[in-house]
């Protein structure tokens, strides 16, 4: 399974205990249930990005990407 | 011109330095405080929300004719009546501006990588936030 980096930003920080963890999954999805966190932060409606470009879930990770995990967001 | 930055600025000199002239006969800017506050800390994604911002501006900069669109967003912990956010926009007449200035606000409130949290809670964005989004899809 490709290595890549996951960031967990703003509560979701909160939420993994760590801001970022290296992993071994094939998409976003399958590296949040490897963690238990799936379900807490599906329920949060999160938007996922890799390589910060918006994307799915179940979209194929390959080695080094960095998934990072989004919470609704509140600027301005 | 986007950018994100912690220290504080003054809307004066980002206002002055808006491309103005030529056929640009309007300019509107906008400046959010913090509130009353006991402190608002503000987060962002390094390189992921910089790219958002520019494309906003972009979009901003080809639907509504700008000819200069800028927009300043700062981060960290901030106290009762900082600057958070300054918006400024040009354009040859009035309303393209006004409309510039409030569809780079409206979606900076949901759709930019940027987080506030106020009291030790994490903040989501009201359903009026949303709203004002669906009259500009």
């Amino acid at each position: 399974m490709p290595k890549v980096n996951l960031k967990f930003l703003a509560s979701f920080r909160e939420l993994a205990g760590a801001d970022s963890l290296v992993a071994e999954a094939d998409t976003p999805e399958q590296a949040l249930r490897a963690l238990g966190l799936y379900d807490a932060i599906m329920e949060k409606t999160p938007l996922v990005a890799i390589n910060h470009e918006v994307t799915d879930m179940d979209m194929p990770l390959k080695d080094g990407d960095e998934v990072a995990f989004l919470p609704p967001m509140t600027g301005g | 011109m986007v950018r994100i930055q912690t220290e504080v600025f003054e809307p004066g000199q980002l206002q002055s330095e808006l491309a103005t002239g030529g056929d640009a006969g309007a300019v509107v800017t906008f400046t959010g405080h913090v509130r009353d506050s006991q402190g608002l800390y503000l987060e962002h994604y390094p390189g992921m929300t910089e790219a958002a911002l520019q494309r906003l501006r972009d979009t901003a900069m080809q639907r509504f004719s700008l000819v200069d669109a800028q927009v300043v967003h700062r981060v960290g912990l901030l106290q009762t009546d900082e600057v958070i956010v300054w918006v400024g926009t040009c354009a040859p007449h009035r309303q393209d501006a006004f409309d510039g200035a409030c569809f780079l606000m409206d979606h900076l409130k949901s759709q930019v990588p940027i987080w506030k949290k106020e009291d030790g809670q994490w903040l989501e964005p009201g359903q009026h936030e949303l709203d004002k989004l669906e009259k500009w899809s």
